[in-house]
């Protein structure tokens, strides 16, 4: 294994060890693969966030604010809490990603329902609940400048 | 010269290009953060008119290696609610921008466009791929 590669993945556990330890904990007892593969992602994905620079999308994003991605991980480390002994997997993110205007977004996925999260810079939150019925119709409702308990209730009612 | 942003008439048919960064991509699709706006002085998401660009023009105007790049119809924009506006920029003739028509750009607006968007080059994959050997 070549020395860059295992500074990579040392470093992505480090951080996982830091952040959640509990939650490393929980995903050595599961002993998922797959779960252990959406953990190593989501890190891999908040790591490269973390040193985008102006311009990153070449529509004239600003790079994310580092208040808004520990805001963020506060956020996730709770779902994961609440949630991992009870759905698996999806109490991890689908996806995090950076946002245009310097806030972050992280999108859980659980069954027909999905929520995208983000983490204003002024320190507020979003949300987006999409939910498919059976006939595969779609409903949505979003609301802006939530605050953090008000999200993750809103999470947590989605990752159940 | 850019054309007269008046001489210019859009058809359902017209497909628009959007560059695709990899940090707002997942498993090679674009997520909604795509179209979200910007807090600049000018937040509309920023498209290209394909009639009057090519693919390699456009990801030439991205700062690194990894863009993908994807494609919007008109049709799509208007099917959302929305209007595409041209606007040449100094640089680039074929630029347009996305605007509220009968209906806003809010979150599910723009999940809806990332999920209508064609991938014709794909983007890199963040986190990398670990070669492990």
């Amino acid at each position: 294994m070549g020395l860059a590669v295992r500074n990579s993945i040392s470093f992505t556990r480090s951080v996982q060890a830091e952040l959640f330890p509990s939650t490393l904990e929980n995903v050595r007892v599961v002993h998922s693969e797959m779960i252990a593969r959406a953990v190593d992602d989501m890190f891999g994905r908040v790591h490269a966030m973390r040193s985008l620079p102006e311009n990153w999308d070449s529509y004239s994003a600003s790079p994310p604010s580092q208040a808004a991605i520990v805001k963020l991980l506060n956020i996730v480390r709770e779902v994961i809490g609440n949630r991992m002994s009870v759905v698996g997997s999806p109490a991890i993110p689908y996806v995090v990603a950076p946002l245009p205007d310097g806030g972050v977004q992280a999108e859980w996925r659980c069954g027909s329902r999905a929520i995208e999260v983000d983490v204003n810079t002024d320190g507020t939150f979003g949300y987006l609940i999409v939910t498919r019925d059976s006939t595969n119709t779609q409903t949505a409702r979003e609301e802006d400048h939530v605050d953090e308990s008000a999200v993750l209730e809103r999470i947590l009612s989605v990752v159940a | 010269l850019s054309p007269d942003p008046n001489d210019i008439e859009f058809r359902p048919e017209d497909e628009l290009y959007k560059r695709l960064a990899p940090e707002l991509c997942k498993d090679g699709l674009p997520t909604s953060g795509v179209y979200r706006l910007n807090k600049k002085p000018d937040p509309a998401p920023s498209l290209d008119l394909a009639r009057l660009t090519t693919p390699d023009k456009v990801l030439s105007k991205a700062p690194k290696q990894g863009f993908g790049l994807g494609v919007l119809t008109v049709a799509d924009v208007w099917e959302l609610g929305l209007t595409v506006k041209y606007e040449p920029e100094l640089g680039n003739d074929a630029h347009c921008i996305l605007v509220a028509g009968t209906a806003p750009i809010d979150k599910q607006k723009t999940r809806d466009l990332a999920a209508r968007t064609r991938v014709i080059k794909s983007p890199a994959t963040i986190p990398p791929k670990l070669d492990i050997t």
